[in-house]
């Protein structure tokens, strides 16, 4: 399948494009998208926003999709999904 | 009576011991509301300009508002106004606890301690009734233990009061000694050695009132509702699951970490001390108060070793920054030893690791010799000398009693150029917060009454970086999206006015991060006018905000301040030596002053003096404050 991810505003600086287009496979997980944006992207996001020995989001960044965050990493994704990476946090 | 407060003020004499109840007076709270409000009314006018805040003529404030309630999102803080021993001007610092809501409960909406007592003394507020009792037995005991033997003492059939106490620190006069409910802090600006120099050790509440709700029913509703809002914001499960130290990579990555007493604005460390703190420090999230929704607060501890801690709330962005970033410190272990320290004894953690970074430069320059220190090896990046250092300054041994006076005062005592190194606003430590990440903090900084604040009453960094808003779109405030954090035009201007909404929090006793998680100036206007019966609506509330800023700048100028003490430091306003932005000269602020001009001209003020207007104090309804003040 192929989804499209996009960077959310805030977070554009930390990534080296604002939007990825990732194949994966037909019953891929929101694990599996963390895993391929760190093959595809990893070496290129900022160690402030990704964590590259995990190969997932540092901190309090979240994958939204049609309006929700998306929690579980065993949350399956479709087909043409568009799916936003946001960062939330920034006070204290 | 005045619907949606307990309806007493609680005045308590330390030096007669008297403890009178006043009612809440309606105009007045219409005007100021509570919190900084309030107090910054009570204190303006019984306060004469240039009294020793350490003297007895100094006045303590414990504030609340009709919204400090369990029930309403981020209704558990109580906020402590007093002229400050640090600054020598306005002083107030919030804490998130209980504390607040069962002052209600027993009865009031407002402390004033006024005088001294010849003997130390706790007071014990009982549904209604006031008491001082004797407290030569908590003497020389620190917060956790003056607060066990008060709960055990003023238990009423098993229940717990709450208590808020002063630690050893409060007691030795440091001028940036913190009031303490447990592990939480009312912080900034020294009001623990107020307490201190006025003999009173603690404050217990408990009580079993209810405030009388104007419309209860829609009260409820609203807030509910407000509930609601928070609880779906994204911003909220950010908070919950990381607590404010989750924003220590990104800060770092931005420009936002003041490293190494200010001479960077990052260091490259956030990611790891982040993940380390995460991995073997972080035990469960928790709110500071009974209801929170959003719960940012980390219980915390250090497992083993030589600088092993109970388990404490502790590891806030802040703190740990002060015991990392400011040192040059990549040791977690005394991070959250320090930070679990400075509640112990009741120290702000922001200043107390401003403080030992400036002692570190000042070692470092050949103004502080060994000799000097005792011995002690005061290099970048010592873990082991931070504890050290720190009891030093909390019961004022050895160096420790300059360090105790912050970083102004004991600039000017060691001189040799120590003032190069003592970054500060007003008198008061910059906190974890860098304006070479964003310019409207600069302003933020240079303008806040209290002096160099990150968060009364606004973050400016998250408008300019985290491009929030709160709500303030409808008010004129422009799209953070739109702006660049390293424009300076017009960077006054959204300052002068986000400053009306971000000081509301600090006003209606709540915590400021709900107004991040979703709260606007209309939510809050909503259950204010439901809690009193008020017509009161956010463009009244934002007026209520303005005015609070500038009665606390009466405040302020009366003491002498003016547009020469809204200056930024000059390492502030340099390329950092080192890090991300050592080649990035568009981080710096470059005309600051213009930047300065154009927010007293939002303000309405004066832009040679910084004085308020005359104009605009009469469109506050201020003019009386004028004529009382002695300014000519």
């Amino acid at each position: 399948m192929k989804i499209i991810l996009k960077i959310n505003s805030t977070m554009k600086r930390y990534f080296p494009a604002a939007e990825f287009h990732l194949k994966l496979e037909n019953d891929a997980t929101l694990s599996d998208l963390y895993k391929e944006l760190g093959f595809v992207a990893g070496a290129d996001i900022s160690s402030a926003v990704w964590n590259h020995k995990k190969n997932r989001p540092r901190g309090p960044v979240f994958m939204r999709s049609e309006a929700k965050v998306l929690k579980d990493e065993n949350h399956p994704l479709f087909d043409g999904q568009i799916l936003e990476l946001k960062r939330f946090l920034v006070g204290g | 009576m005045v619907n949606g407060y307990s309806g007493q003020i609680l005045r308590v004499n330390l030096s007669d011991k008297s403890c009178t109840p006043e009612p809440i007076d309606g105009v007045k709270a219409r005007k100021f509301i509570g919190g900084a409000g309030y107090g910054a009314e009570i204190l303006y006018s019984e306060l004469k300009a240039g009294i020793d805040p350490l003297g007895p003529e100094n006045k303590l404030v414990f504030a609340t508002s009709p919204l400090t309630c369990n029930v309403v999102a981020g209704g558990g803080s109580i906020t402590v106004c007093f002229k400050s021993p640090l600054t020598g001007v306005w002083g107030e610092s919030r804490c998130g606890s209980n504390f607040g809501p069962d002052l209600r409960r027993a009865g009031y909406d407002i402390v004033i301690i006024e005088g001294k007592s010849e003997a130390p003394v706790y007071l014990a507020i009982v549904n209604g009734k006031a008491r001082l009792e004797d407290a030569q037995n908590l003497v020389g005991k620190d917060v956790y233990e003056k607060t066990d033997l008060i709960e055990a003492a003023e238990a009423i059939n098993g229940k717990k009061p709450t208590v808020m106490s002063i630690g050893q620190a409060g007691e030795k006069l440091v001028l940036f000694a913190s009031i303490m409910a447990r592990d939480r802090a009312a912080g900034r600006s020294g009001g623990g050695a107020v307490m201190g120099s006025k003999n009173l050790l603690a404050i217990s509440v408990s009580g079993t009132a209810n405030p009388n709700h104007a419309h209860a029913e829609g009260f409820g509703t609203a807030t509910r509702e407000a509930i609601r809002t928070v609880k779906n914001s994204e911003m909220r499960d950010g908070f919950n699951k990381f607590g404010t130290i989750g924003d220590m990579p990104a800060n770092d990555e931005d420009g936002d970490w003041p490293t190494q007493n200010w001479r960077s604005n990052s260091w490259g460390k956030g990611a790891a001390l982040f993940d380390e703190f995460q991995e073997d420090y972080l035990v469960k999230a928790k709110g500071c108060y009974s209801g929170c929704p959003i719960g940012c607060a980390r219980v915390c501890e250090v497992k083993g070793g030589k600088y092993k801690t109970p388990v404490h709330e502790g590891g806030e962005y802040e703190s740990i920054s002060a015991f990392t970033s400011f040192l040059l410190n990549q040791n977690m272990d005394t991070a959250v030893y320090c930070d679990y320290l400075c509640n112990k004894w009741g120290l702000d953690t922001i200043s107390s690791g401003a403080m030992i970074a400036f002692a570190m430069e000042c070692y470092e320059n050949g103004i502080l010799t060994e000799k000097d220190i005792d011995g002690i090896d005061l290099t970048w990046g010592n873990s082991e000398v931070l504890p050290v250092m720190l009891e030093k300054i909390a019961f004022r041994q050895g160096i420790g009693d300059i360090l105790a006076d912050g970083v102004r005062k004991a600039a000017r005592k060691l001189g040799d150029g120590a003032e190069k190194f003592a970054i500060h606003v007003k008198g008061l430590e910059g906190p974890a917060h860098d304006p070479r990440s964003g310019k409207v903090l600069g302003i933020a900084y240079g303008t806040a009454n209290r002096g160099m604040c990150h968060i009364h009453p606004l973050e400016g960094m998250a408008f300019d970086r985290g491009k929030m808003h709160w709500g303030m779109l409808a008010h004129g405030a422009r799209d953070p999206e739109t702006v660049d954090r390293w424009d300076e035009k017009g960077k006054g201007a959204d300052c002068a006015l986000l400053q009306r909404a971000l000081v509301l929090p600090d006003i209606l006793t709540t915590c400021k991060f709900m107004s991040y998680a979703g709260l606007d100036p209309e939510h809050w206007a909503q259950m204010l006018a439901e809690s009193t019966g008020w017509d009161i609506d956010a463009e009244e509330l934002l007026q209520v905000g303005e005015r609070v800023i500038n009665i606390q700048r009466l405040f302020n100028m009366r003491e002498g301040l003016g547009r020469k003490d809204d200056m930024l430091h000059e390492r502030v306003l340099s390329v950092p030596e080192f890090g991300t932005y050592q080649d990035e000269t568009e981080c710096v602020i470059h005309e600051y002053e213009a930047m300065l001009d154009e927010y007293y001209e939002s303000c309405g003020w004066n832009v040679e003096t910084g004085m308020p207007g005359k104009v605009k104090l009469q469109e506050l309804g201020l003019e009386e404050y004028l004529l009382k003040s002695e300014l000519t």
